[in-house]
């Protein structure tokens, strides 16, 4: 009976406690009436309440905002322009990749007070019609949203970076090191993907017909995954058990995962999107497009009155934007003298290497893009 | 004491009392810690920010519109919900709703995208239809394998899940005129396809994208509610849930129980799937290697409501708000994984659920003792 007495009593005091903290929890909250953003300033991470620039990815990127590749990327171009000039930012992650759940989360960002909302990676593509439609004051910039290169709504300003020039470059660079046996592991066949290996593979044919390497096979295959996974951890060191000496990655938080298989099988791989050095002790190298200065000089122009809204910008060798990760390598052979050569080469389009070379763009009737690029234009090395 | 006080009273001391007790003790003590957790990464903002969470950020998206987009996202969560806890009650965990889901988003795609042709404005009931045929396929199959070659039923979940999720990509890739080659996903889905909003628009406002499949959500969780509680065919099933071995002694048959029960859960989630991917504007299915979240969300919203599915309808919409009030949070620049933390500190206590039963039906015999 006593017994009864202290549960009933325990029983009670759970109650009321979490009654009691949770209507204090509200009512504190609703005390503070509808000005959260003055608590709210400057803490987790310089987000706020308010934010004024809302950066928004897809929820299918479960390492979030710091995927160690192209997000954060372009987070810390955010972060370095809010902070440099006193705007509030914050990020959005859609509940799921669906098109009404990015409109739900530009929705939600904009009544929070966005003034510019920045897109990364290539989910929001269909939502951005909608998007930029119906919240005209509000200007849009997406990086590596695809669909908008012929037209785009005045508030919108599309960017697309030139990953080709960056994955010619690392063609070039492996098959000059002296790698014979090359493997692609790209996470999906989107376009902003479908570029770095483009340009890998006409950049690795390039250079065996220019110093007339023989015996170069190359294989390539879609992940169709772009997280960390012990799956691609697995594929990526299979392949290095059948003798694949370099992996090019190309699967965004994904690329930990080769990086780890590389490691392990005391292999060599090439980082992608920023520079990957000290993610493992194999990384070669890193193929990067600099998206943070394009990030941080459209932002700027979201704010100088100069926005290129509606208008589409392909930024690569030519902006400086693409290229290797030279300034720390683990290369044997290639120098950094051989690699401003080729970079030379290409801004310059020496023999028109770069005006000759296959774009997204110029497969009209696109078909499996892959395999409409491999055996029509590469000549010099054997695809697997 | 008059009647209505007596009603009221034995209401009080009943099961799904003190069911609905012990799962609101949870969701306390999880927001609870939730708050917690917010108060050491972020003192400053946690009130803010929890309160943005606990209003699902209706403060600032409109509660009308905010009320649409739970009822959007609460779809899937329910169907899948439904799937685990319709199981449950005959003794299986259904951990394979994640492969019963993609089929069913599947077919309905394939049937929303390619027969828009022949069935004009009824494609999204063919479609979802499809879907739920898909699904049901699917967990049928895993029935099979469960009742007739006995194998363990979270291995073979797991598997088929992933059996599911490949053979899905595989036919996708495959299937001409669904597939958009070079974008690794499937063509927009036609309007014919898209299920209607049912005047849902009209109540939350143009943006929101509840639409019909709320109601056939509803619907299905009360149809399911009524096999188990009024039905022969749920007294067995529940019967072979409780102890399969006496079930069978008193000449019930423990396979028919579990492939009915299975081949009903996959329809429910093959129809989430479905419905998830034909509501708002349509969804596209991107091929991934990935297993859809909803299929695994579907357990915390089963557990949540002990399996019951009336109460699957409230944890699906309780989820589905957190959620949307998660997006709303990250506005103060925290992550939306702490809905994921609350959640789960909430499938936790629910594992003290039969504490919380056992104290409040202790209370409820003083409270008759004292009448």
């Amino acid at each position: 009976m006593k017994r009864t007495r202290i549960l009933v009593l325990l029983l009670a005091l759970v109650l009321c406690m979490s009654m009691a903290a949770c209507g204090g929890g509200s009512s504190t909250g609703g005390g503070s009436g509808d000005t959260p953003a003055a608590s709210g300033a400057g803490d987790a991470g310089g987000g706020s309440d308010g934010a004024q620039i809302a950066c928004v990815f897809g929820a299918g990127h479960a390492e979030g905002i710091n995927d160690k590749a192209f997000i954060q990327d372009c987070w810390e171009g955010i972060k370095e322009f809010g902070d440099a000039n006193g705007k509030t930012y914050a990020y959005y992650q859609p509940i799921d990749d669906s098109k009404q759940s990015f409109l739900d989360a530009y929705d939600t960002a904009i009544k929070n007070g966005a003034e510019v909302v920045l897109t990364v990676g290539n989910e929001p593509s269909d939502s951005l019609v909608d998007a930029t439609r119906d919240n005209p004051d509000v200007k849009f910039i997406s990086i590596e949203a695809t669909g908008f290169e012929e037209s785009a709504m005045p508030n919108h300003y599309s960017i697309l970076m030139n990953a080709t020039d960056a994955g010619w470059l690392a063609g070039v660079a492996a098959v000059r090191e002296g790698y014979k046996s090359l493997g692609i592991l790209p996470c999906v066949a989107i376009p902003p993907v479908d570029m770095w290996t483009w340009g890998y593979v006409q950049g690795a044919n390039y250079a065996a017909n220019k110093y007339g390497i023989e015996g170069i096979t190359l294989q390539h295959h879609y992940l169709n995954n772009w997280s960390a996974s012990p799956e691609i951890q697995a594929t990526a060191a299979s392949w290095y058990n059948s003798g694949v000496e370099v992996i090019q990655c190309n699967t965004a938080g994904g690329n930990t995962s080769i990086i780890a298989a590389s490691d392990a099988a005391g292999a060599a791989v090439f980082g992608s999107d920023k520079d990957q050095f000290d993610e493992g002790e194999t990384v070669v190298t890193s193929e990067v497009v600099f998206r943070k200065p394009i990030v941080i000089s459209s932002l700027e122009s979201a704010y100088d009155g100069s926005f290129p809204g509606g208008t589409f910008w392909l930024p690569g060798v030519e902006a400086d934007a693409a290229g290797l990760a030279m300034d720390r390598t683990r290369f044997k052979n290639y120098t950094k003298d051989m690699y401003d050569e080729d970079y030379a080469d290409l801004k310059n389009d020496v023999g028109g290497i770069r005006s000759s070379m296959i774009t997204i763009y110029d497969i009209p009737e696109v078909d499996d893009m892959w395999n409409a690029v491999s055996p029509k234009y590469i000549e010099f090395i054997n695809i697997e | 004491m008059d009647k209505p006080e007596k009603a009221s009273v034995r209401f009080l001391t009943s099961e799904s009392a003190g069911s609905l007790i012990a799962a609101v003790i949870t969701i306390i003590i999880g927001l609870l810690l939730g708050l917690l957790i917010l108060l050491i990464i972020a003192p400053t903002i946690a009130l803010p920010a929890f309160r943005m969470l606990l209003t699902g950020g209706f403060g600032k998206i409109g509660v009308l519109s905010g009320i649409g987009r739970v009822l959007y996202y609460a779809v899937p969560l329910i169907m899948c919900g439904l799937a685990v806890g319709f199981t449950l009650k005959t003794g299986v965990f259904n951990i394979g709703v994640a492969g019963q889901y993609v089929m069913g988003l599947f077919a309905g795609l394939y049937v929303g995208i390619s027969c828009a042709g022949i069935f004009g404005s009824f494609t999204w009931l063919a479609a979802i239809i499809a879907g739920a045929a898909a699904g049901g396929a699917w967990g049928f199959i895993q029935g099979v394998l469960q009742a007739f070659f006995n194998l363990n039923a979270i291995i073979c979940g797991i598997m088929m899940n992933y059996t599911g999720l490949f053979l899905v990509s595989m036919i996708v890739e495959n299937s001409k005129g669904v597939y958009v080659r070079g974008r690794g996903w499937t063509e927009i889905v036609p309007d014919a396809a898209v299920i209607p909003r049912a005047g849902l628009n009209n109540l939350f406002g143009n943006s929101t994208a509840a639409n019909l499949s709320i109601f056939i959500c509803i619907a299905l969780c009360i149809f399911a509610w009524f096999i188990l509680k009024k039905t022969t065919l749920g007294y067995r099933m529940k019967a072979v849930g409780l102890n399969a071995g006496a079930a069978r002694y008193a000449g019930i048959s423990v396979r028919k129980s579990i492939l009915v029960g299975m081949l009903l859960a996959g329809a429910f989630a093959g129809l989430g799937g479905a419905m998830n991917h034909l509501g708002a504007s349509g969804t596209r299915y991107a091929i991934t290697d990935a297993l859809p979240s909803q299929g695994f969300a579907g357990i915390s919203v089963a557990l949540i409501a002990s399996s019951n599915p009336l109460g699957i309808i409230i944890s699906g919409i309780f989820i589905a708000f957190l959620e949307v009030g998660g997006v709303g949070m990250q506005s103060f620049g925290l992550d939306p994984d702490l809905v994921d933390v609350i959640t789960s500190v909430i499938i936790y206590f629910c594992a003290f659920s039969f504490v919380f039963k056992y104290l409040y039906f202790k209370l409820a015999a003083r409270l008759r003792r004292s009448e």
